[in-house]
């Protein structure tokens, strides 16, 4: 009496409910790219953007949606697909629902370089970024290094990323407070925002970006693993601590050019994720669907949140907050009842 | 005889007000709405902000304490309060070294005084003003200048000002835009027209694009303006002024403003922002007439070269 | 398919708690580590595992050293199962047994028919092929202690290592594990090695016993040869009465608890037979319950 075990009912379902919710991302994505590109200070009406944006006539208002308002919004699509992304990945690697891409000390790391190469330099933007870059994957070898003492184990990196986050934190306000300058600009930026992201930003950006998401992608059917124990990980022939360290630099590379590039928003790679597990209605979904989806998501939210901070201009920091952090608690709640 | 009869009772009136204002003690209701006694004229006196010293270089007198801006004391005051002891920040002025320098009188911005003012008046008195408007400058000033026993010199002031302004608005024809900025980081926050700074402007016929403030927020005196909303205004004249020395960060759309372009866009000194004292405000009117137009008023040569407007720098 | 064990010391720190001079671990049997609690018997097992390094002292298998071999073709001969894995969230039971095919995978690590086929054998040999699509986390003890199993014999490993496997189980589910194995094992011709703090059990279903205290073998052989009251009190302090049980023609002792050693000189040495006894023909489970 042999059954057919393979659950062509579940997994159909799932894809299906995969399907809606990157069609889902991809319309907000859609709508926050018409929105951003037709709406801003600067007045352009509904047909002549949408005229522009095929046909680069030299005016100001060309100018405007070419050069102000299309490098904004590429901005907001990679720093949040980079967030979204690295924020799945390095809940699997660290075993914490509750991680998020800067857990590692980049968050940190990158602020502080950033606000030092802006209190104490002028530089131009690219090389502002690749130091602010440089800035948070140094936080987070320091990390990793230290980590490579207990093999990476989740909880010890975790700890160590905290303090590594809490030790830059403490020099970024050491810093602002004791500089005898004008800083108030940097507590602006220290908020996260997206105001005036030119084309220099998306240069440094896209390559970064797309090669995570290529190596975060290629190597997602290893994370499906990694929820399970040391020791039968090791059983199974996994080799742990170097399919960590790996997915580490990703989570590094994703997320340092995006905190850089954009202040420290990661709260939406801690989101991002949960809210694609609660669209498939499910907490065990396979990582080659998850960090995808993540990513998507990850995008529409930015891309959200900074249409909403034009309109008001509000830094978009505060408008991650303001959506992730009800979405946490309610997460936090849900998983006392689960436990219990 | 009713006309010289109404002469030489205002006289009388004039003379006597004259007579009871200079004479101590005397009582002085500030901007915390609080009334301060100042028994005695003031020997020593500090300023938290520039206003005071101003007030002060213009009365020919030293300041004994002064507050700095970026670890530096305002250029435009030259070498009037070289001899000033530094109050630190003044956002965070060192009570230490003001309470040892035990002022009898403490002229200062209400937002950075009023938090410390028992401290400040367990030594001497303290008048915290609001210095926003053309009106608060004009009433700091009377009142500065009647607590320092020199209330004619105040009147002549506030009246030569505005009688300078005047004239100078008669000989503009009005044909020109400007705004007036503050850069924090790479977000420029452009002034009202309820800044002393851009009414001086307007008073001499040119067009604040920034505006009013909105309605029922007249208390704010900038906002944050994006570089859109600046490309879309477009003005013919631009006044930036940067907290932190070194160029102003690049964004490709300054290069498409007229102003830039036609090299009308000018990095200003600080006295611009505090711009409510005597010399200050003066100054200000002088070189913004230039700098507006260029073909009617001279470049004004009274303001030291540190504190002059020079063309705008940016990153790279 | 031979796991070899010389001259092997295993340490924490500085505090050396396992030492074994030599061990050669046939195929296709079943051998159970017991002893004492902190006798090192688990420490033992992780390093026939792989999972510990020697201080001093070589584990080989098929006569190549345990550290010397590609993780991934070590893993498709020999599979661990701790003692009480953490159980993942919200994956359901087909997804956790099919995680045991991975060192079968290629560089994409995607599953492919047989792999499918395998996890599908794997879960039926288990019992568990009901559960499939249940959520592991919704799983009494036994049930996911089995899909445990199922993971690991999707492994397709010759050798398999288990550190008290029916630790939290109770009396039933513990009877049911134990024969799933014993049946796996006959099948298959399994190399079964796995530590029991039950003498009882062990004894009923190894084919041999290694005793262990203070890190050392104090004893090694078949069960009849080797359990008796002599063991337990050397073991655990516990003085025992032996009874021989034949099931399914083999001789399996049956240690009866009497007393802790220091309280049984109080028990008159004539009240106390401490010899064999025989007792009625006791029967097993499989013939009580038919497969």
């Amino acid at each position: 009496m042999s059954r057919h075990l393979v659950d062509t009912w579940a997994d159909f379902s799932l894809t299906s409910r995969a399907v809606w919710i990157s069609g889902l991302s991809l319309v907000a994505i859609g709508a926050t790219l018409i929105g951003s590109l037709v709406w801003g200070d600067y007045g352009v009406s509904f047909s002549h953007a949408l005229e522009l944006v095929a046909y680069d006539d030299g005016s100001d208002a060309a100018f405007v949606i070419h050069e102000i308002r299309f490098p904004r919004l590429l901005a907001a699509m990679l720093v949040g697909s980079a967030l979204g992304l690295s924020g799945a990945i390095v809940q699997a690697i660290t075993r914490n629902p509750l991680g998020e891409p800067g857990l590692l000390g980049v968050t940190a790391g990158a602020s502080f370089a950033m606000a030092f190469s802006m209190t104490f330099f002028s530089l131009p933007t690219s090389a502002e970024l690749a130091f602010g870059t440089v800035g948070g994957i140094s936080a987070a070898a320091l990390t990793l290094a230290i980590g490579m003492k207990a093999r990476l184990d989740p909880l010890y990196l975790t700890l160590t990323g905290m303090s590594v986050n809490l030790f830059f934190g403490a020099a970024i306000i050491v810093m602002l407070v004791s500089a005898n300058i004008e800083v108030n600009g940097i507590y602006y930026w220290l908020t996260g925002s997206l105001v005036n992201r030119t084309w220099d930003h998306v240069a440094i950006l896209w390559p970064w970006v797309v090669s995570g998401l290529i190596l975060g992608l290629f190597g997602a059917g290893r994370l499906d693993a990694l929820i399970l124990d040391e020791d039968v990980l090791a059983s199974l022939g996994i080799r742990v601590t170097t399919w960590r360290l790996l997915f580490g630099v990703v989570v590094v590379m994703l997320a340092a050019v995006a905190v850089a590039a954009a202040g420290p928003i990661t709260f939406i790679g801690l989101v991002a994720p949960h809210i694609v597990r609660f669209g498939l209605g499910t907490q065990g979904v396979s990582h080659r669907i998850l960090l995808p989806l993540s990513a998507l998501v990850g995008a529409a939210l930015v891309c959200a949140a900074d249409l909403a901070a034009k309109w008001q201009e509000v830094p978009v920091g505060i408008l991650c907050v303001l959506l992730g952090g009800p979405v946490l608690v309610y997460l936090v709640g849900r998983r006392e009842v689960s436990d219990a | 005889m009713r006309n010289v009869l109404n002469f030489l009772l205002s006289f009388i009136a004039l003379c006597s007000s004259a007579v009871l204002a200079q004479g101590y003690p005397l009582t002085i209701i500030d901007d915390r709405d609080k009334p301060v006694t100042i028994a005695q004229p003031p020997q020593t006196v500090a300023s938290v902000s520039s206003f005071g010293a101003d007030v002060m270089a213009a009365l020919g007198r030293q300041v004994a304490g002064i507050s700095t801006l970026n670890g530096q004391r305002s250029a435009y005051l030259g070498d009037s309060a070289t001899k000033a002891v530094s109050l630190g920040e003044v956002h965070q002025t060192n009570l230490e070294i003001l309470t040892q320098l035990a002022p009898d009188l403490t002229i200062g911005l209400r937002t950075y005084t009023e938090p410390f003012a028992r401290k400040i008046e367990e030594t001497g008195t303290l008048l915290a003003f609001d210095l926003t408007t053309l009106d608060d400058s004009l009433n700091a000033v009377t009142l500065a200048t009647r607590a320092l026993g020199a209330d004619s010199q105040g009147e002549a002031m506030n009246k030569g000002f505005l009688d300078e302004l005047e004239a100078a608005a008669k000989q503009t024809d009005g044909n020109v835009s400007a705004v007036f900025l503050w850069h924090w980081g790479n977000v420029p926050y452009a002034y009202y027209n309820n800044h002393l700074t851009p009414q001086i402007m307007v008073r001499l016929g040119a067009t604040n694009i920034h505006g009013e403030p909105p309605q029922g927020m007249a208390s704010i005196d900038s906002a944050a303006m994006t570089m859109e909303a600046l490309l879309r205004l477009n003005p013919d004249v631009i006044l930036s002024f940067k907290g932190e020395a070194g160029p102003f960060v690049q964004h490709p759309a300054w290069q498409r403003l007229k102003a830039v372009q036609s090299g009308r866009a000018w990095r200003v000194a600080d006295h611009y922002v505090m711009s409510h004292g005597p010399i200050a405000r003066r100054m200000v009117l002088h070189e913004v007439a230039h700098l507006l137009y260029p073909s009617v008023f001279p470049e004004p040569s009274e303001i030291p070269l540190a504190a002059r407007a020079k063309p705008m720098d940016f990153e790279r | 398919m031979t796991l070899t064990v010389s001259q092997l010391r295993l340490s924490y720190g500085a505090r050396e708690v396992v030492q074994v001079t030599d061990l050669v671990l046939e195929p296709a049997r079943t051998v159970c580590l017991i002893g004492p609690n902190g006798c090192g018997k688990s420490t033992l097992l992780k390093a026939l595992a792989g999972l510990n390094r020697p201080t001093a002292g070589i584990v080989s298998l098929d006569g190549k050293l345990l550290g010397s071999w590609d993780p991934k073709s070590l893993a498709r001969r020999l599979a661990f199962l701790p003692q009480s894995p953490t159980t993942p969230q919200g994956i359901s039971v087909r997804q956790l047994v099919a995680h045991g095919r991975y060192p079968h995978l290629g560089i994409l690590s995607r599953h492919s028919t047989h792999d499918h086929e395998i996890v599908g054998w794997a879960m039926e040999a288990t019992g568990i092929a009901h559960l499939c699509r249940r959520d592991v986390g919704t799983l009494s003890g036994g049930e996911r202690q089995r899909t445990w199993i199922a993971m690991i014999l999707a492994q397709e490993a010759g050798i398999v290592l288990l550190d008290e496997p029916t630790t939290y189980l109770d009396m039933g589910h513990q009877a049911e594990l134990m024969e799933l194995l014993a049946d796996l094992q006959r099948k298959r011709r399994l190399t079964i090695i796995m530590v029991l703090h039950d003498l009882n059990q062990a004894s009923h279903y190894a084919d041999r016993l290694l005793a262990l205290r203070d890190g050392q073998i104090i004893a090694d052989g078949p069960p009849r040869d080797v359990v008796d009251s002599h063991l337990s009190e050397r073991l655990f302090g516990l003085v025992t009465q032996r009874i021989d049980r034949t099931l399914s023609g083999r001789i399996v002792p049956y240690c009866l608890p009497l007393g802790p050693v220091a309280a049984t000189p109080a028990i008159p040495e004539s009240k106390v037979d401490k010899n064999t006894i025989e007792p009625a023909k006791v029967m097993s489970y499989l013939e009580v319950f038919p497969q």
